[in-house]
């Protein structure tokens, strides 16, 4: 009989990464050589990462499809099975299903210019398509990413931050909310909206991605509106509850769409034309 | 296609039962179980209960309320994952409705990309009773599915003058083994193209034109929020994805799981996208009459009336949608 | 229902701001069914026998049907027991409800808490409750018992229609839905079927009005009733029942309580 579709991958845990309070990035390593080499993504899916006995818990695929011989993840305790995960080391073994839903269509935005817009936790979904961009280096024009976290302490991906922030082909500024800075923070403080207008990233040949909760996601996109960004230019991702990833437990159905299937990457515009169920 | 005929008498179609589960066939029909007429297997014909709806449809022969995906086992840093093997080979599953036939057709349609659930809604042998009158809140005829005939069976049982006509294909042809002499080409009741169907199927996509009517609210009034009409519909496929076990072993299921219960959309977070029994009881209808005709190209309700019954105020999903349409 | 009601129904719209009343009817079917009143238009009258009424307060733990906040409801005697036991439970606050009782062919009006007591105690009962199929199980030994119980419960699918129509199930969040730990499991399997029921049972213990819509809702035909009238009695024989300082024997609850599942 044909592999179950619910049997996950073995994935190793190789390193851990305390990321921020609540916050852990996992690198999975394949324990079959050969499920490693069937396996390939692109920015923008994502899986059912499971631990055995807990269950299964979905994120995206915070790793770029560039490298290679691992996949990464970053999440936060929210439930029974993340808090499970945050329990896990390194040489754990964990399942993995994947990968699903739809992808950025990069492949359009070859020569263009792109602004990346993330609070919080979402920046892991971007991060994927900020190391793809800049791994495939000359493909694509500038980088700029506007990031914002309630305070320092909250930040993920601190040394990639600071990566960033030395290449010459991004735009960085980090943001935190007022009163979540100290005395030696350099970057700026703000609502993420705000430092939009305030660098006001040009919008002509220009592709924007936004990621972050909902009420940022909300007053950023009328900034971005402002600065000329069409709808059709805008893209984000949808979260969903979701159960099997894979169109079939109608967890995530938003109408007649499937967040699983038909997403999660949706333009500003698709998403406007959906019945307001996420 | 049931092209062939042959007529048994009532003594007839009890040693033809009895004779299957003598030569070793899982024979699944209904029963009463605690006073419930449901799905189950049997050991002799005298079990069937054949002149009642079930209050669970036959999805549960192929979607049981709980199903085992795979069973682990850990050990130090190793796993070992089996897969768990349930076939319906060898199945016979007698005293379906063309409602439920017609549930089985839309399952095909919905679980088309998943090779465990096909296999199964492909591989056991149907035996249908063609309905002679509706029981309560049925209302099949309303959407075009004849409660006379079914052409998606392997075999269609119908009452006739002192015992029953009796029509199969190929693969019924297998379990009833006749005599050659016995057989008829089957007088094939040619279903009649139905206008007015489709007719009332656009009708019914209007309701995608009331997403927003203030109606649901009136009609969603009566909901209380619970699984009852999503576990005993025959076309309600959604699951949640559990595991049981301890640190060394265990298994990964997926049992049923309902659009009308609140924690159905509920994030983590504590955000729920339809925050209420409104919203819920409108993905309900229109998941049913109008969603699936564009994602799987037919109304996913086929009128069998069984949530009616279920359900704790009794809403009927067909009239609320008239009502909205209205 | 009567003439009387409908009279006093379209009264309290139009003159008491009393803006939906939860009523009952017969389907078409024969169904038992709520009937809502939105306006003096929906007003129908209906023949239900009085032991045929249903109890509809589990309306009331829906926040859509909270915001009306001036509500009346038809109900028949475990309508008002459940008045009383919400009220003492410190339900049912913000709320104004008016109560309607068909008698032959006039109506009895309760408002407050002390009215039900009046009404109540008018037609106390025997703390002992008996029940036919509680009568049987009782005679059982231990093994056939445990066999009914798995004979009976095998066949729940937890659609929790159960909880949903039972107007003491009024958590929140109930302690099936707490995944750390998963105290209750979640698939039908008789493992969770069986600890969900027992939690339930507990939870109701000394509280269960015995209105037995939950058996009237259980498309598993399951006898819930026997389990929350066994647990009554052995709680009645227990303590005994005249002390009024015990009022929850299983259940305790404080107003200042951590968590906020029960508000
Ligand atoms: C496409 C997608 C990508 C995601 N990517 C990330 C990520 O990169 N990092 C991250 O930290 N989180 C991400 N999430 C959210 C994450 O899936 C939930 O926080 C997580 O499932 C909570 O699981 P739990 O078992 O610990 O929580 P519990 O509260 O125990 O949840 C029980 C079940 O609810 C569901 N659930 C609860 N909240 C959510 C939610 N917000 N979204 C989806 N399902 C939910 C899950 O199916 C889970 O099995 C993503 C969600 C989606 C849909
Ligand atoms: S419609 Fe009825 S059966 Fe369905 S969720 Fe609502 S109360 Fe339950
Ligand atoms: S929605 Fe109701 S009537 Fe329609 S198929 Fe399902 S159970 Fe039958
Ligand atoms: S009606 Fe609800 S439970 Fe049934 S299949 Fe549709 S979404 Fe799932
Ligand atoms: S109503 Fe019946 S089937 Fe549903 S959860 Fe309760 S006991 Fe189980
Ligand atoms: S997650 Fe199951 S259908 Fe989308």
């Amino acid at each position: 009989m044909e592999k179950s579709w619910y049997i996950p991958y073995k994935m190793k845990i190789t390193k851990v990464i305390n990321e921020a309070v609540n916050v852990k990035t996992f690198r999975l390593e394949f324990v079959n050589p050969e499920d490693k080499a069937a396996f390939s993504f692109k920015a923008g899916q994502f899986g059912e990462y499971s631990i055995f006995s807990e269950g299964e818990s979905t994120f995206c695929i915070a790793s770029s499809p560039t490298r290679k011989d691992y996949i990464e993840c970053t999440f936060r305790t929210a439930g029974r099975v993340t808090n499970a995960l945050a329990r896990c080391e390194e040489g754990d073994i964990l399942g993995f299903r994947g990968p699903y839903g739809n992808v950025f269509p990069m492949n359009n935005w070859a020569g263009k210019n792109i602004v990346f817009v993330a609070g919080g936790i979402g920046l892991p979904p971007l991060r994927c398509v900020i190391w793809n961009v800049l791994d495939l280096g000359d493909t694509f024009g500038h980088i700029t990413i506007v990031y914002g976290a309630k305070s320092i302490e909250e930040l993920v991906y601190k040394d990639e931050l600071k990566e960033w922030s030395k290449n010459p082909k991004v735009t960085l500024a980090v943001t935190v909310d007022p009163g979540g800075e100290n005395p030696e923070w350099k970057g700026h403080i703000g609502f993420v909206p705000d430092v939009i207008r305030k660098i006001a990233p040009k919008s002509e040949n220009t592709i924007a991605l936004i990621c972050g909760p909902p009420i940022m996601i909300k007053l950023s996109l009328t900034v971005l509106n402002e600065l000329g960004f069409s709808d059709n230019n805008i893209y984000s991702t949808l979260e969903n509850r979701m159960k099997c990833g894979i169109g079939q437990c109608g967890h995530c159905m938003v109408g007649k769409k499937y967040v699983c299937k038909d997403g999660p990457v949706f333009t500003n515009e698709e998403i406007k034309a959906l019945p307001l169920e996420y | 296609m049931l092209n062939k005929q042959i007529h048994y008498s009532n003594q007839q179609l009890q040693s033809w039962v009895d004779g299957l589960i003598y030569k070793g066939k899982t024979v699944i029909g209904p029963v009463k179980k605690n006073g419930v007429t449901c799905f189950s297997e049997i050991k002799n014909f005298n079990e069937l209960i054949l002149n009642e709806r079930t209050v669970y449809s036959a999805k549960e022969v192929v979607l049981p309320k709980y199903d085992i995906l795979f069973k682990f086992a850990k050990e130090k840093d190793k796993v070992f994952i089996s897969k768990n093997e349930n076939s319906l080979n060898n199945v016979i599953v007698i005293g379906l409705r063309p409602c439920d036939n017609e549930g089985f057709d839309y399952l095909r349609l919905f679980f088309k990309s998943d090779p465990d659930i096909l296999q199964k809604l492909n591989t056991f042998i149907s035996v249908t009773i063609a309905c002679e009158k509706k029981f309560d809140g049925c209302f099949c005829e309303e959407l075009g599915i004849d409660k006379n005939y079914s052409n998606k069976t392997d075999v269609l049982i119908k009452t006739s003058e002192n015992g029953y006509d009796i029509y199969f294909n190929d693969r019924g042809n297998e379990i009833l083994s006749p005599q050659a002499s016995d057989v008829k080409p089957a007088e094939i009741k040619k279903p009649v193209p139905n206008v007015s169907i489709d007719n009332k199927v656009a009708y019914l996509k209007k309701l995608s034109e009331q997403y927003n009517s203030e109606k649901w609210k009136i009609v969603s009034m009566g909901c209380l929020g619970c699984g009852s009409c999503a576990f005993v519909c025959p076309t309600c496929t959604c699951f949640d994805v559990q595991d049981e076990g301890n640190t060394q072993n265990g298994q990964r299921l997926i049992c049923w799981d309902a659009c009308g219960m609140g924690l159905f959309t509920k994030h983590a977070s504590g955000h729920n996208p339809r925050p209420s029994q409104v919203e819920r009881r409108r993905h309900r209808i229109m998941h049913k009459f109008v969603y699936t005709q564009d994602t799987e190209g037919k109304i996913s309700c086929v009128g069998c009336g069984r949530c009616i019954a279920a359900c704790p105020a009794h809403l009927n999903i067909y009239n609320q949608a008239l009502q909205i349409l209205q | 229902m009567n003439q009387k009601i409908n009279q006093h129904i379209a009264y309290l719209m139009k003159e008491k701001g009393v803006n939906l009343i939860i009523s009952q009817a017969k389907d078409s079917n024969g169904f038992v069914i709520p009937h809502f009143i939105l306006s003096e238009n929906d007003i129908i009258s209906s023949v239900i026998a009085i032991n045929e009424m249903r109890n509809f307060f589990a309306y009331l733990n829906k926040q859509e049907i909270k915001s009306f906040k001036s509500i009346g409801i038809v109900c028949n005697y475990f309508g008002v027991k459940t008045f009383f036991q919400l009220k003492f439970e410190n339900q049912l606050k913000d709320l104004e409800l008016f109560l309607l009782i068909p008698t032959d062919d006039d109506f009895i009006e309760i408002t407050s808490e002390k009215q039900a007591e009046d009404y109540l105690s008018g037609l106390k009962q025997s703390t002992i409750l008996v029940d036919e199929e509680l009568e049987n199980v009782k005679k059982m030994s231990m093994e056939e018992r445990w066999n009914y119980w798995m004979k009976t419960l095998e066949l729940c699918t937890k659609c929790y229609a159960c909880r949903a129509a039972c107007p003491m199930c009024y958590c929140s969040s109930c302690t099936t839905e707490c995944n750390i730990p998963q105290w209750i499991p979640v698939p039908a399997s008789l493992h969770g079927i069986f600890e969900w029921h027992v939690m339930r049972a507990m939870h109701l213990a000394g509280r269960c009005t015995e209105c037995d819509e939950c058996v009237k809702v259980c498309p598993a035909n399951i006898p819930l009733n026997i389990l929350n009238k066994g647990l009554h009695n052995k709680i009645s024989e227990a303590f005994s029942s005249d002390d009024s300082s015990i009022k929850y024997a299983l259940n305790f609850f404080q107003p200042d309580e951590k968590v906020d599942f029960i508000k």
